[in-house]
C-alpha cells in the first residue's frame, strides 16, 4: 500500500496532529489535493511594511476588466476553501483540524447563506450563539475577467491566504520557481509566493478595502485584525503602485 | 426544489458504445445506427440526406405521426436505431434535446441532427465543481449554444442549464432570438447577472417560466439593474417565478405590481431581501400560489416605526392561500412568525426549512401538522428529536435531506445514527435520502436497509473523514453493504466514513442499477475501483476524491468507459502514464487531466482526471490549466 496517501495524512490530523511539515520538493507535493503541505512552515518573517493607503480612483479607472468582450464574463464561483494543512504557530494553541477543500461537500451557496444569518443576533435561547461563521469577500484580480468571493474565515494566515489566490487565480498567475530555503526564519520562503502577472510580468500587489473604504495594502495588521475589517480584496498590477515607494509583492504576517 | 436531480433521471442514455467498433455495423438495415459510431458518420450523413421514394415518404410521414408521441428520450434512441427511416423521422419529431455532457456533442451536430427541437437541456461542468474542486475557467459556457440556436431554432421555447456558464450577453442573445421563447431554467449556473435577467424579462414576451436555482448571480453594486421592472406592463403570462438566489435587493413595489398583473402566476420563490410585511402583500395579491418562497420571512426594521407585521394577519393569508402545496424560503426565518404556516400545513407536499435555523421545539409545531409530506429539507439544527416528530407525522415521506448548519468536520451536529433510524422506522415509503451527520453505526444504517426497501438515493455523509462506527469503531462497509443488497431499487449512492475495499466488493455484487456513485476518502487499494468498474454494469457517473485509486484501477474499466457519461477523479494515485494508456486505448474518450498550476507539468502525478465520451473530440476551449491526452 502506497505510504503518504492521502488517507494517511488525513488520519494523522484526525489524531490531532498539529506539527508543521517539512517537505522540499515540489511544491504542490503529488499527494491529495491539498498539495500545498509542503510549502507551510512556522512563523512568517517580519518584513518592512510600509503603512500605505491606496485611493480607490487609480482602481476605478482600470476596472474595465474585459468584461464587455465576447470572451467568458464575469465567472465568480464561491468561495474556495483553504487547502493548507497544518501550518500553525507553534506558540498558538492548537487550531482546529485544516480544512479541506470542497469537504463537507456543501454547496458554497448554502453555506454563505447560514453565515450570513449567523451573525444576526441570536433571539432564541435554543439557537447558536451568534459567532460569525464566515467572512465572505469579493475578490477581483486585475486581468482576470472575474472576480471570486472567498471566506477569509477558512484561512488563519496570509500564506494560506496567499497559496488559495494562486490556486484559484492560477490561469492568471503562475509561481516564480525559486524554490527558496525553507529556514524558520521563513524569510526565502515567502518568495516562492510572489504572484506574477503572466501577461505583463508585473508583480501583483494585493490590496484590500476596509471598513471605512480606504484601500490598504495586504499584511500591514495582525491576521485576525485583517480578517474582520476586510470587506474585499484586489489584487492590482504593481504599476498601479508607482509613486507609493516600496510596496510588498508578497504577503506577510506581524507576529503580534 | 432541484438541487440535485437525483434518481429523477430516469432516461439516461443508453448507447451502448464498444471500443474499437469499426466498419459497417451489422445492425439490421446497416447505416440507419444514431451516430454512435463514429466512423461510420460520413457514410450514416450522406444516406440519410437522400430523398427515398415517394412510398417511402408516406410511410416517414406516418412514422413521424407516430413517432410524435413518443417522449421518453431513451424510446426515441431506441427508435432511432432501428433503420434510415426510423433515425430520419425521429430525428424530425425530437422536440426535446437533452444533452447530459455538453462536451460530449457539439451544437452543430445536435443541432444538425434534430432540426425541429422546441427545448433544450444542457449540464455542463461535473458535480464536484459545486465543492470548489474544478478551477474557475474550466469551460462549459453556453455561448456557443446560444449563437448556434439563434440560427437554427427560431422556435426554440425553452432552455434548461445546469452548471454551465452564462453571461449576460447570452441571455440578451437568447431574449432576441427567439419570440416564442417561453421557458428559462437556470440551476447552479454563474456568468450572468441582473442586465442578464433584464433583458430576459423585457423581451421574451411570452415568458412562462424563470427558475432561477441555486445560481451564482453577479451582484457588483455597480452593476445591479432593476430588472423587475422590466416586465412587460401588460398582463403577463408568468406561471412561475423564482429568484431566491439573486442576492440582490428588488424593487418591491415593481414586483407588487408584477404579481398583480400575473394571472397566471402559480409559483413565486422571492429572495432574502423580501421582508415577511412584503411577502404578506405578495400573497394578497397572489392567493391562487401553489409554490412559495417566502424570502426572509422575518420583519425588517422600518425607519418611521410602523407596527411590525401581526402574526395573526400573517397567517390569514396562509389561510386565503388554499392552493399551497410547497413551501420554501425562510432565509431568516423569526420563529415568532413560523406558526402562520400552520393553516397550509395539512395540504404540504413540499416543505424546505434547509436555510432555517429551527430547534425540534420549534419545528414540531410545524411538522406535526405536515401529514401529507413527501419531500422534507431540514437543517440537523432540529437534531434526532425533530426527525423524530418528522418521522411520527410523515407517513408518505419520499424525500429527506437533512443539511449541516456547520459544515465543517469537527462540529456538533445534533443528528446521528439515532435520527437516521426514527426516520426509517416512521417512513419506509422512502425513496431518497440525503443526511449529513458526525455519528452514525452500521447498525442504523442496516436497520434503514431493511425499513426502506423502495430506496433509489442513498446519499450519506459522515463529515469526519475516515470516521468509523462511533459504537463499534468498525469500518462503516457493513452498514452501505446492506443498503446495495437490501435495497434493490437503488440507482445513486454516496459513500462516507471509514471504508475499506470490503464495501466496494459490496457494491459491485449487489448495486446492479447503480448509475452514480459518490466516493470520498474511501477504499485501501486499486481492488475498490477495479470491483466497481467490473461489477456495476449501469454505471454511468463515477466521481471519487482523495482515495487511493492508482493507474491499475482506472484501467480497469477500459471496458466500460464509452458506457458512462463521465469519471471524475481527483486526489488519487493517478500517474499519467496510466492516463495517457486510457487515453490511447479509447479514441473516442476525451481524458482531461488537470492540477495545480505550481506543478511541473511533467510531474508524472496526475491531480485532477475528467473523462468523458465525445462525438467530437477535445474541446477547443480548453484553459491553459488543462491537458487533454
Amino acid at each position: 500500500m502506497v505510504t503518504g496517501s492521502s488517507a494517511g495524512e488525513k488520519d494523522e490530523h484526525s489524531l490531532g496532529f498539529e506539527e508543521t511539515e517539512l517537505r522540499l520538493g515540489l511544491p504542490g507535493g503529488g499527494s491529495g489535493g491539498e498539495g500545498d503541505v509542503g510549502k507551510n512552515s512556522g512563523k512568517r518573517a517580519f518584513a518592512e511594511t510600509i503603512d500605505l493607503k491606496l485611493k480607490l480612483q487609480a482602481a476605478v479607472d482600470t476596472k474595465d476588466m474585459a468584461a464587455e468582450g465576447a470572451a467568458v464574463k464575469l465567472m465568480r464561483s464561491p468561495s474556495q476553501m483553504s487547502i493548507a494543512a497544518s501550518a500553525t504557530d507553534p506558540e498558538k494553541p492548537p487550531a482546529p483540524k485544516a480544512q479541506v477543500v470542497g469537504w463537507p461537500p456543501v454547496r458554497s451557496h448554502r453555506r454563505s447563506m447560514l453565515a450570513v444569518q449567523s451573525e444576526k443576533p441570536s433571539k432564541e435561547d435554543g439557537e447558536r450563539p451568534a459567532g460569525s461563521l464566515a467572512a465572505f469577500v469579493k475578490v477581483s484580480v486585475d486581468g482576470a475577467p472575474y472576480l471570486r468571493k472567498i471566506d477569509l474565515k477558512m484561512y488563519r494566515s496570509y500564506q494560506e491566504l496567499s497559496m488559495a489566490l494562486q490556486k484559484m487565480f492560477s490561469s492568471f498567475t503562475s509561481v516564480s520557481s525559486s524554490c527558496g530555503s525553507r529556514g524558520t526564519n521563513g524569510g526565502d520562503s515567502m518568495n516562492e509566493g510572489k504572484l506574477v502577472d503572466l501577461i505583463t510580468g508585473s508583480e501583483l500587489v494585493p490590496t484590500y478595502e476596509d471598513k471605512d473604504g480606504d484601500w490598504m495594502l495586504v499584511g500591514d495588521v495582525p491576521w485576525e485584525m485583517f480578517v474582520e475589517s476586510c470587506k474585499r480584496l484586489r489584487l492590482m498590477k504593481g504599476s498601479e503602485a508607482v509613486g507609493l515607494g516600496q510596496y510588498i509583492s508578497t504577503f506577510h504576517c506581524t507576529t503580534s | 426544489m432541484t438541487e440535485d436531480c437525483d434518481g429523477e433521471e430516469k432516461d439516461e442514455e443508453t448507447r451502448r458504445w464498444s471500443p474499437g467498433q469499426g466498419g459497417s455495423s451489422s445492425r439490421g438495415g446497416g447505416s440507419g445506427t444514431s451516430s454512435s459510431s463514429p466512423l461510420k458518420n460520413r457514410c450514416v450523413r450522406g444516406r440519410v440526406d437522400q430523398p427515398p421514394p415517394f412510398s417511402g415518404q408516406v410511410l416517414e410521414n406516418v412514422l413521424e405521426n407516430v413517432l410524435q408521441f413518443l417522449a421518453c428520450r431513451r424510446d426515441r434512441n431506441a427508435a432511432s436505431l432501428v433503420c434510415r427511416s426510423w433515425y430520419r423521422a425521429e430525428a424530425r419529431t425530437r422536440l426535446e434535446l437533452f444533452i447530459g455532457n455538453c462536451y460530449a456533442v457539439s451544437p452543430a451536430r445536435a443541432l444538425g441532427r434534430f432540426r425541429c427541437a422546441r427545448a433544450l437541456v444542457l449540464k455542463g461542468r461535473p458535480r464536484f465543481a459545486d465543492f470548489n474542486l474544478v478551477p474557475v475557467g474550466w469551460g462549459a459556457r453556453f455561448s456557443p449554444w446560444v449563437a448556434a440556436m439563434a440560427a437554427a431554432y427560431p422556435w426554440l421555447e425553452r432552455v434548461c442549464l445546469k452548471r454551465m456558464t452564462v453571461s449576460d450577453a447570452d441571455l440578451a442573445l437568447l431574449a432576441r432570438s427567439f419570440s416564442s421563447f417561453r421557458d428559462l431554467t437556470l440551476i447552479c449556473c454563474d456568468g450572468f447577472g441582473t442586465p442578464g435577467l433584464a433583458a430576459v424579462a423585457e423581451l421574451c414576451r411570452n415568458l412562462r417560466v424563470l427558475d432561477l436555482i441555486e445560481n451564482d448571480v453577479e451582484d457588483e453594486d455597480e452593476e445591479v439593474v432593476d430588472w423587475i421592472s422590466r416586465f412587460p406592463e401588460t398582463d403577463t403570462c408568468l406561471e412561475s417565478l423564482s429568484f431566491e438566489c439573486v442576492n440582490c435587493p428588488v424593487n418591491f413595489v415593481a414586483l407588487e405590481a408584477l404579481v398583480a398583473r400575473s394571472p397566471c402566476l402559480r409559483r413565486l420563490r422571492v429572495n432574502q431581501h423580501v421582508s415577511v410585511g412584503q411577502l404578506r402583500c405578495l400573497m394578497v395579491r397572489a392567493p391562487q400560489l401553489t409554490h412559495l418562497g417566502t424570502g426572509s420571512f422575518e420583519t425588517v426594521p422600518v425607519a418611521d416605526g410602523a407596527a411590525e407585521l401581526d402574526v395573526a394577519e400573517l397567517e390569514s393569508s396562509f389561510v386565503a392561500s388554499k392552493s399551497l402545496v410547497c413551501l420554501s424560503g425562510f432565509r431568516m426565518v423569526a420563529p415568532e412568525y413560523l406558526p402562520a404556516i400552520y393553516p397550509v400545513c395539512a395540504g404540504l407536499v413540499s416543505l424546505n426549512l434547509s436555510y432555517a435555523m429551527t430547534t425540534a421545539e420549534q419545528l414540531k409545531p410545524v411538522i406535526l401538522r405536515c401529514h401529507n409530506l413527501q419531500t422534507f429539507w431540514v437543517l440537523d439544527t432540529v437534531g434526532d428529536e425533530g426527525l423524530r416528530a418528522a418521522a411520527k407525522t410523515c407517513k408518505h415521506l419520499r424525500e429527506l435531506r437533512v443539511f449541516p448548519f456547520e459544515a465543517t468536520e469537527d462540529s456538533e451536529s445534533a443528528v446521528s445514527d439515532a435520527g437516521l433510524v426514527a426516520i426509517s422506522e416512521g417512513c419506509q415509503k422512502l425513496r431518497s435520502i440525503l443526511y449529513f451527520c458526525q455519528r452514525m453505526t452500521n447498525a442504523a444504517v442496516v436497520t434503514m436497509s431493511k425499513n426502506c426497501q423502495d430506496l433509489v438515493v442513498f446519499r450519506l455523509c459522515i463529515m469526519g473523514r475516515h470516521r468509523p462506527d462511533h459504537i463499534t469503531g468498525e469500518p462503516m462497509d457493513e452498514g452501505f453493504g446492506a443498503i446495495v443488497m437490501n435495497c434493490k431499487k437503488l440507482t445513486r449512492l454516496a459513500v462516507s466514513g471509514l471504508l475499506t475495499d470490503k464495501v466496494f466488493e459490496y457494491i459491485a455484487k449487489y448495486g446492479k442499477l447503480v448509475r452514480t456513485l459518490s466516493v470520498a476518502f474511501a477504499g485501501n487499494s486499486d481492488l475498490s475501483l477495479r470491483y466497481v468498474l467490473e461489477g456495476c454494469h449501469k454505471l454511468q457517473k463515477l466521481e471519487i476524491r482523495d482515495s487511493p485509486f492508482g493507474d491499475a484501477g482506472l484501467l480497469s474499466g477500459i471496458h466500460h468507459y464509452y458506457n458512462m457519461r463521465f469519471l471524475w477523479m481527483n486526489s488519487c494515485k493517478l500517474s499519467l502514464r496510466g492516463c495517457k494508456e486510457v487515453a490511447q486505448r479509447l479514441p473516442r474518450l476525451v481524458v482531461e487531466v488537470f492540477g495545480d498550476q505550481n506543478k511541473e507539468l511533467d510531474s508524472d502525478a496526475v491531480e485532477k482526471l475528467y473523462l468523458y465520451r465525445s462525438l467530437v473530440g477535445p474541446r477547443d476551449d480548453v484553459p491553459s490549466f488543462v491537458k487533454i491526452l
